[in-house]
């Protein structure tokens, strides 16, 4: 076995040895490569057609074709020969004449292109589509007749298969084919490329994923009652009730965890079913496993891209939201800077002009009077440009909107992403199961919780050794939901805690140390409260507490 | 200072060129105020000697487009530019285009004097002489300041509270003296001269 595929990697490293790999590499997957295939040929030997080998049911071509479509043509010396090598393995004893040997070699060249032709597919950080599981599905369907066709006319033509049995063989094989690879495919694939978002949330919601387990197991029981002893239903149609759970789980969940339900349904039937059905009942649950993945995927390889599409849509949202915030901010302060800094300017010259002319002996009093005259005016336009200011910032309207904190805290740690990931490093986001909904403008608070991501950043950049972790954490007591952002950081100086809050006040070096200021404004103009929870030489913490929703509009506008 | 030195006030905000001339004459200064870029340049002779008091946002021709214009005249009146923005980059912009200085508006008459006496000095050697060819550049005194500040380890915020000027004024500064230094670097007849 082992000298098997040792020879074999070194006809795959010197077909097309470009690309770096070692040989103690090569040989090591190569091995592997073929122990799976060999096991996973044995496993599913279960009721072949008239002694041929060919069964309802091929998980290890699949293998042959992921293989092609990672690897390439330089892996086609060893796809091309894995049947062969598993069938001397199985099988041996067996006469093994030209037109057998033609036969095996068939399935592994036929494969193998049909791999390397779904190939370019594959790129960096591939996600299922639609598209790409349409062509996976007509390629496979396709290569796996072609294979069917010809194996068995070689095997009829060699006289190893009756006329009698043709059919039967070429439909046999072509559903083994075509389930086994439908099934593991996608799964190796998505498995491999992790399927991100989804899947992650799986582990939040244990209690749904186990009621659709559940909900599985039941109509795996009712669809095969052979599986716990009970008479079967020739007709199968209760296999159809296999569908419900199914696109629950597609739906709720996307393609990730819909291939892992159809792989162990697919698991169950070989372990418990197949045995009690004949090779023709066998072949009937096969083609409806194949109809029952293909809708699985299709509607959960749908519903990722929907959330995949979602979730970019609304980090742009954020990150646009910020870009006007930061645009207004710009503006605002070009604006005070003329409105303001030139009377202001004028006030101080002519304040000073009037001291000035006091100090001269023999002063005239006119002169000294318009002075003052001119500094009061400017005085008053100060005024006036601070009162229309306030009224502008006073205009600011809280739009009431239920909000998932859970959603708003992921808007937060997606929008401050690109500057943590310059430091190597994400915020932890930890939020307690059963957050009830708040009502309050989602920018707002995304902009509060931006702002102390960014602090507690700037506070753990700051600080040279120890640990460097960022939380966010979301809990809920009582009416209030409380959102914390934790740093271990140097902690605030005791000297700065009673006037955090206030405007101009900072511990930085650059910065008007008006952050926590506006974050105060805004969490209190959505009705909730912010303040420093804890800081010391282990870091600090500053929570902001939001009132549940209540009631069941979905927009107030005040 | 020279008895003909003249101040040339040029700010659309009429408050702003009132008090200033205000404030300057009673200095001692001689002014002549001008409420827009356009009115200077109108008014321009080459006999002018002094300095200009130029701000740096104005409706119609702005304080950089105005000092580019005077440039293209091969003016030698030192233009000193004020801004009420605040505005880091535009300052260097102006000092890169050979402003004498730069003030943040508000500003405190005793800054605004060391200023105007430095840029008129600055051009009181002009008069007299040829156009200086390659010259070590001189830093001004305010720049002087800056400098031995920082180098007695002053951080921003202490020497714009020492100097009486905004944090980011210093910050100009400081970028201005990398600048002349980083020319003495590339240039070595420069340094040989000295």
């Amino acid at each position: 076995m082992l000298a098997a595929s040792a020879t074999l990697a070194i006809v795959v490293r010197t077909f097309e040895p470009q690309r770096e790999m070692t040989l103690l590499r090569a040989v090591g997957l190569s091995a592997v490569f073929l122990v799976v295939y060999i096991l996973l040929d044995r496993v599913s030997y279960i009721h072949d057609v008239d002694h041929t080998e060919i069964t309802a049911w091929s998980p290890q071509v699949a293998f042959l074709v992921a293989a092609a479509m990672y690897y390439g043509a330089r892996v086609a010396p060893l796809t091309i020969l894995a049947p062969g090598l598993a069938d001397c393995v199985l099988r041996s004893g067996k006469p093994l004449d030209a037109a057998v040997i033609g036969a095996i070699l068939s399935i592994g060249c036929i494969y193998t292109l049909a791999g390397i032709l779904l190939r370019k597919w594959l790129r960096k950080g591939w996600r299922p589509t639609i598209g790409w599981f349409a062509v996976l599905s007509v390629v496979i369907a396709l290569s796996a007749l072609l294979v069917a066709v010809l194996y068995s006319a070689i095997l009829n033509l060699a006289g190893r298969l009756t006329a009698a049995s043709y059919l039967t063989a070429v439909r046999t094989d072509w559903v083994g084919d075509v389930n086994g690879i439908v099934i593991l495919l996608p799964l190796l694939l998505i498995l491999y490329f992790g399927e991100s978002g989804n899947l992650r949330q799986v582990r939040a919601h244990f209690g749904l994923l186990a009621l659709q387990v559940g909900a599985l197991a039941f109509a795996f029981l009712i669809a095969f009652p052979e599986a716990w002893g009970a008479p079967m239903d020739d007709s199968r149609t209760p296999f159809y009730l296999l569908f419900l759970p199914i696109i629950w789980v597609a739906l709720r969940w996307g393609a990730g965890v819909t291939a892992i339900a159809i792989a162990s349904l697919q698991l169950g039937i070989v372990l418990f079913v197949a045995e009690q059905n004949t090779a023709e009942s066998l072949l009937a649950i096969q083609v409806l496993m194949v109809l029952l993945a293909c809708t699985g995927l299709f509607m959960g390889i749908s519903v990722s891209e929907t959330v995949r599409v979602n979730m970019l849509m609304r980090s742009k949202d954020v990150e646009l939201s910020n870009l006007n915030a930061r645009m207004a901010v710009s503006e605002m302060n070009s604006a005070i800077g003329h409105e303001l800094n030139n009377p202001l300017a004028a006030l101080v010259n002519y304040l000073r002009s009037a001291s000035l002319i006091m100090e001269s002996p023999g002063f005239d009093h006119a002169v000294l009077q318009r002075a003052l005259d001119k500094a009061r005016g400017e005085a008053t336009r100060s005024v006036t440009v601070v009162r229309k200011l306030r009224e502008f910032f006073r205009a600011g309207v809280v739009r009431r909107e239920r909000i998932d904190p859970k959603v708003l805290a992921a808007d937060a740690v997606a929008a401050v992403q690109m500057r943590f990931r310059q430091a190597n490093f994400t915020p932890v986001v930890e939020v307690s199961p059963h957050i009830p909904p708040i009502e309050a403008d989602p920018l707002q608070l995304v902009m509060v919780l931006q702002n102390l991501l960014s602090n507690a950043y700037d506070a753990v950049q700051a600080t040279a050794s120890g640990p460097r972790r960022v939380s966010v954490a979301v809990t809920h007591s009582g009416a209030e939901v409380m959102f914390s952002v934790t740093d271990t950081g140097a902690g605030i100086p005791d000297a700065l805690r009673d006037q955090l809050f206030r405007p101009l006040t900072s511990t930085k070096a650059v910065g008007m140390g008006l952050g926590l200021a506006i974050c105060r404004s805004l969490v209190e103009a959505n009705n909730g409260r912010i303040s420093l929870l804890r800081s010391g030489a282990e870091g600090t913490t500053i929570a902001f507490w939001m009132p549940v929703a209540v009631g069941k509009t979905d927009e107030v506008d005040r | 200072m020279s008895a003909d030195a003249t101040i040339y006030i040029v700010d659309d905000d009429i408050a702003m060129r009132d008090s200033l001339a205000l404030l300057l004459g009673l200095k001692g200064f001689r002014t002549q105020i001008f409420a827009s870029a356009e009115n200077l340049l109108a008014a321009y002779s080459p006999n002018w000697f002094g300095c200009m008091l130029v701000d740096l946002r104005m409706l119609g021709m702005d304080g950089l487009q105005l000092q580019a214009e005077l440039c293209r005249r091969e003016c030698r009146v030192p233009v000193v530019i004020m801004t009420a923005y605040g505005d880091v980059a535009t300052a260097r912009a102006a000092l890169k285009a050979g402003a004498e200085d730069f003030l943040e508006k508000p500003f405190d008459d005793s800054v605004l004097i060391d200023v105007l006496q430095s840029a008129l000095g600055a051009q009181a050697p002009l008069r007299q002489s040829a156009p200086r060819a390659k010259e070590v550049p001189q830093l001004t005194t305010r720049e002087q300041q800056v400098a031995d500040m920082a180098r007695a380890g002053l951080q921003v915020k202490q020497i714009a509270a020492k100097l009486n000027i905004s944090p980011r004024t210093v910050e100009v500064y400081k970028s201005r003296m990398s600048q002349k230094l980083r020319g003495l670097e590339d240039d070595p007849a420069s340094s040989s001269d000295a």
